[in-house]
């Protein structure tokens, strides 16, 4: 309920400030919709206008109707639900044309829970090397900096984004970014590592750490990297490494750590869209940690994998460049497959349950390319025998 | 209100542009007084007008005497002055042989020429066969030709600072190429920063001056040059011996004036190191940063005494890596100053780089009449309040080559500053990005990218992922490149071709 409130007098205070900044650009003539030209959109921003704020956000709202067997799960579980996933605003401030600060909130799940999503500062130097720090998104995979909903067809992220690759990912540091070559560009941060006690056998997405002193433990640090090269127009190949500690002072922990790497692709042309993933992850002092975990009798089986691995391939059509229409319909489909006990600590028993199979098809309309409605369905199977399927719908924008 | 107000004019064969300071409405009537200055000294100093000074003399050729005007008279004197101290390292005769190497107007060679064919022009070389007096001057040798392209462009700019001045214009910087002169300092900063450009590395930097009521001018042989059997001959050219002068790679002189700054930095580059340090410190104020090339290629730097510290290097080595990263830290901890974002290219570059074969740029504004603008609206597809753009005409001759648009378009939140070069029918030359102002997405420059505009037309759909595939993570500012692009063209349409189909003539929207 505090969380709640707390989160209602943000959203008040924040939607304020967009409200006075509004008036503000309305005064100095900065206002976009000019007489002329009734009908049409405003250009983005106005040429010539060089406003040091700026505001920006994205939102998802999630119909899910999951229909799930062989689980278990209580069956108010299974009833369909309407989540307003994620309101996000974010915000851009430009103190000079090198120093610039950028920070996102999120209120996720209809305002019930409230996230920093990022906090930095951005200094600008050359094209080659420039500097960041603050609470950053960690450059993993391509969704976790780019997680807009309207830039994947899919209602929910894909599962290995979500299992393999903790998204949405932020932790603090600071570190480098740039492009030294034409087409390849670079982010290495110094950064917090994870906390080994929130693992469980669904993998490491429990372990990423809120930035609040009573929760967070900043004893182990260590680097993430992100090299990208896009030098075809469409064309983007990718890899990432991340590793560091993560016992974060827990006693008996002290020797684990997580490294987590992978390597993605996707190539659009001529309204094809195809791309594939692999991403994978290690983590050391697994067995160390699943005793610490066992200790909570509700988990008295649960093993923490030594070795994650998922991988997808997808592919989508978008069928505008057929029907030269400015609105765009995108059939689309996905094979995911995810292990997040691909290996298990020595004396530990493997779950089956945690070798899952994805196949998620549906079909996504963009009236705008910042607004979408998506639809589809994912289904899926496990090795221990369970599977099942989950309708999905999404109303997704971004601005 | 202290407003930054900027122009630019193609004037003495280069773009001088003006940058000031101060209430608008003074900073416009600085600035029209500066460039009406250096279109007066243009006139005074210019050797291809039939009527003036300098081409009466030099048709002269041999023997009398002529007399001159007081002005030209005294930036002669001026020049002589340089020369002499220079050991006739500096010489504003030499253009024969400037020509005879292929940096001339016309005739580019890759081969150098025959020791003959230069033994027999340095007979007719030297500022030393010049007489100066009361007013008068008198070549003594025949086929002698002064040429003042040198130092010419220098003091045009003094010139024009000392229109700035009368006109109450205390912060300002005008620059011609390679010269620039800083009055006073921009609001709040110590100078005017300036980058200087590594002599063998396109976008590297050697260092950053800033510059308070000074001139700095740069002589490099990175500027024009050939290569011919491994060695690089390049427009510098020593008038003593003939040929382009050696071991020099690049010479940055401050100084109190910019004539001062542009005739030294020539004739250090000529010197060389020793002389060229030795030569410097015959004139008060003027401070150098000498770029030596080894025989093995291995670049060395030197400064003399007063030179403001800079960081120089000549290799990316490790240690540079770490210096770098550790300035960068620092630099989060300093004040920082308000400065340009990541320049790409200069206008003038871009243009050149758009319209090669042209041999000058008109600016030519664009003030959209209320009809004009509901036009290109309606063409660009959005609404925009903006009428008054800025394009160019790019002119072999008299014929119209091609067309440049300047827009800015914001990508996520801050503008992207594009030029878009148009051919007289309508059809995209190329896009380039001039300055690019956020931490993502300045990977459209790629040019991969933007060739895909190549050839566009108002009537091609010019939509993302229709015609135009996006540079994957710069997806804002590849629709701000695309929209760039479609307003150019519609503006184009608007006012160009709608003439030029009237007229039948895209040749000369002016007539």
């Amino acid at each position: 309920m505090k969380r709640g409130f707390i989160a209602l007098v943000q959203g008040v205070l924040l939607s304020l400030i967009i409200f006075s900044g509004t008036e503000v650009s309305a005064e100095t003539g900065r206002e976009t919709h000019g007489q002329e030209g009734e009908g049409l959109p405003a250009e983005p921003g106005e040429a010539g206008s060089d406003p040091k704020i700026s505001f920006h956000g994205y939102g998802e709202f999630h119909y899910n109707n999951p229909v799930v067997e062989g689980t278990g799960l209580p069956d108010e579980d299974l009833l369909p639900t309407l989540d307003f996933h994620r309101l996000v605003l974010g915000w851009s401030y430009y103190y000079n044309d090198r120093l610039s600060l950028h920070a996102e909130i999120d209120y996720e799940h209809a305002a019930q829970e409230l996230e920093l999503e990022f906090a930095y500062i951005d200094y600008l130097i050359t094209d080659a090397i420039n500097v960041r720090a603050g609470s950053m998104l960690m450059p993993v995979g391509p969704l976790n900096e780019f997680h807009e909903p309207t830039l994947f067809y899919s209602v929910e992220r894909p599962y290995v984004q979500r299992t393999i690759i903790p998204t949405t990912w932020s932790s603090g540091g600071f570190g480098f970014f740039g492009q030294p070559l034409q087409g390849v560009s670079y982010r290495i941060y110094f950064v917090e590592g994870l906390d080994a006690t929130g693992f469980s056998e669904n993998g490491i997405r429990g372990g990423r750490q809120v930035l609040f002193e009573d929760e967070n433990h900043a004893v182990n640090f260590g680097g993430v990297g992100r090299i990208e090269y896009t030098g075809l127009p469409g064309f983007v190949v990718g890899a990432s490494l991340f590793s560091a500690g993560a016992g974060q002072g827990t006693p008996g922990l002290g020797n684990a750590r997580v490294t987590l790497w992978d390597a993605d692709l996707r190539y659009r042309i001529r309204g094809f869209d195809v791309g594939a993933l692999y991403a994978q992850s290690r983590v050391r002092g697994a067995g160390e940690i699943s005793d610490l975990i066992r200790l909570d009798p509700d988990r008295a089986e649960e093993t923490v994998g030594s070795e994650q691995i998922g991988w997808y391939v997808e592919g989508a059509y978008h069928l505008a460049s057929l029907t030269q229409s400015q609105y765009d319909w995108v059939p689309f489909i996905r094979y995911e497959r995810i292990d997040t006990q691909a290996s298990v600590p020595s004396g530990f028993v493997k779950n089956p349950a945690t070798d899952l199979k994805v196949i998620t098809y549906g079909l996504a309309f963009y009236p705008h390319p910042d607004v979408a409605v998506k639809v589809d369905r994912e289904r899926w199977d496990d090795e221990a025998g369970g599977d099942g399927n989950r309708t999905n719908a999404a109303l997704a924008f971004m601005f | 209100m202290n407003e930054c107000y900027r122009r630019i004019r193609y004037l003495m064969g280069s773009f001088f542009e003006v940058t000031a300071y101060g209430e608008k409405e003074s900073c416009a009537k600085g600035v029209i007084a500066a460039f009406t200055e250096i279109a007066r000294v243009e006139r005074l100093l210019s050797v291809y007008r039939p009527q003036s000074d300098l081409a009466r003399l030099n048709a002269y050729r041999k023997g009398g005497t002529l007399s001159v005007d007081p002005e030209l008279f005294e930036v002669l004197a001026q020049s002589i002055l340089y020369s002499e101290k220079s050991g006739w390292a500096f010489d504003p005769t030499a253009a024969p042989l400037i020509r005879l190497w292929g940096f001339g107007p016309g005739g580019e060679r890759s081969i150098p020429p025959e020791k003959e064919e230069i033994a027999a022009l340095l007979d007719r070389i030297g500022f030393q066969h010049v007489r100066l007096a009361s007013g008068q001057i008198e070549l003594l040798k025949e086929g002698m030709e002064i040429n003042l392209g040198g130092i010419g462009k220098g003091y045009a700019i003094d010139r024009a600072v000392e229109k700035l001045r009368e006109q109450g214009i205390t912060q300002a910087m005008i620059s011609c190429g390679s010269t620039i002169y800083a009055l006073g300092a921009p609001p709040d900063q110590k100078g005017w920063r300036i980058d200087l450009q590594h002599p063998r590395r396109e976008e590297g930097r050697i260092g950053t001056v800033y510059l308070c009521n000074q001139a700095l001018s740069t002589s490099g042989d990175y500027e024009k040059y050939f290569i011919f059997e491994g060695r690089r001959f390049s427009h510098l050219i020593d008038p003593r011996t003939g040929c382009p002068a050696e071991g020099i790679a690049g010479v940055s002189v401050i100084a109190s004036t910019a004539m001062e700054a542009d005739a030294l930095s020539t004739a250090v580059f000529v010197l060389g190191k020793p002389a060229g340090q030795v030569f410097l410190k015959r004139f008060p104020g003027a401070e150098g940063l000498i770029v030596e090339e080894e025989r093995d290629k291995e670049l060395s730097f030197h400064r003399t005494e007063g030179w403001e510290r800079s960081p120089a290097g000549p290799s990316f080595s490790r240690r540079r890596f770490l210096a770098l990263a550790s300035m960068a830290m620092i630099a989060l901890f300093l004040p920082i100053q308000a400065e340009a974002a990541v320049v790409y290219l200069t206008e003038e570059e871009a243009l050149r780089k758009m319209m090669p074969e042209a041999d000058r740029f008109d600016p030519h504004p664009v003030d959209l009449s209320a009809d004009q603008l509901a036009e290109a609206q309606k063409l660009a597809g959005r609404a925009f309040r903006e009428d008054d753009y800025r394009f160019w005409v790019g002119r072999k001759g008299e014929e119209a080559v091609g067309y440049a648009a300047l827009l800015e378009v914001v990508g996520k939140e801050r503008p992207i500053t594009f030029l878009i070069g148009i051919r007289p029918d309508g059809e995209i030359r190329g896009v380039e990005v001039l300055v690019y102002r956020e931490s993502r997405g300045s990977e459209i420059r790629n040019p991969r990218f933007m060739a895909q505009f190549v050839k566009k037309k108002i009537d091609n759909p010019l939509r993302l992922g229709d015609d135009v595939e996006s540079i994957s993570g710069a997806t804002l500012s590849s629709r701000a490149a695309t929209y760039a692009v479609r307003k150019a063209l519609a503006i184009f349409e608007v006012v160009f071709k709608k003439r030029a189909d009237r007229h039948e003539a895209v040749g000369s929207p002016f007539h």
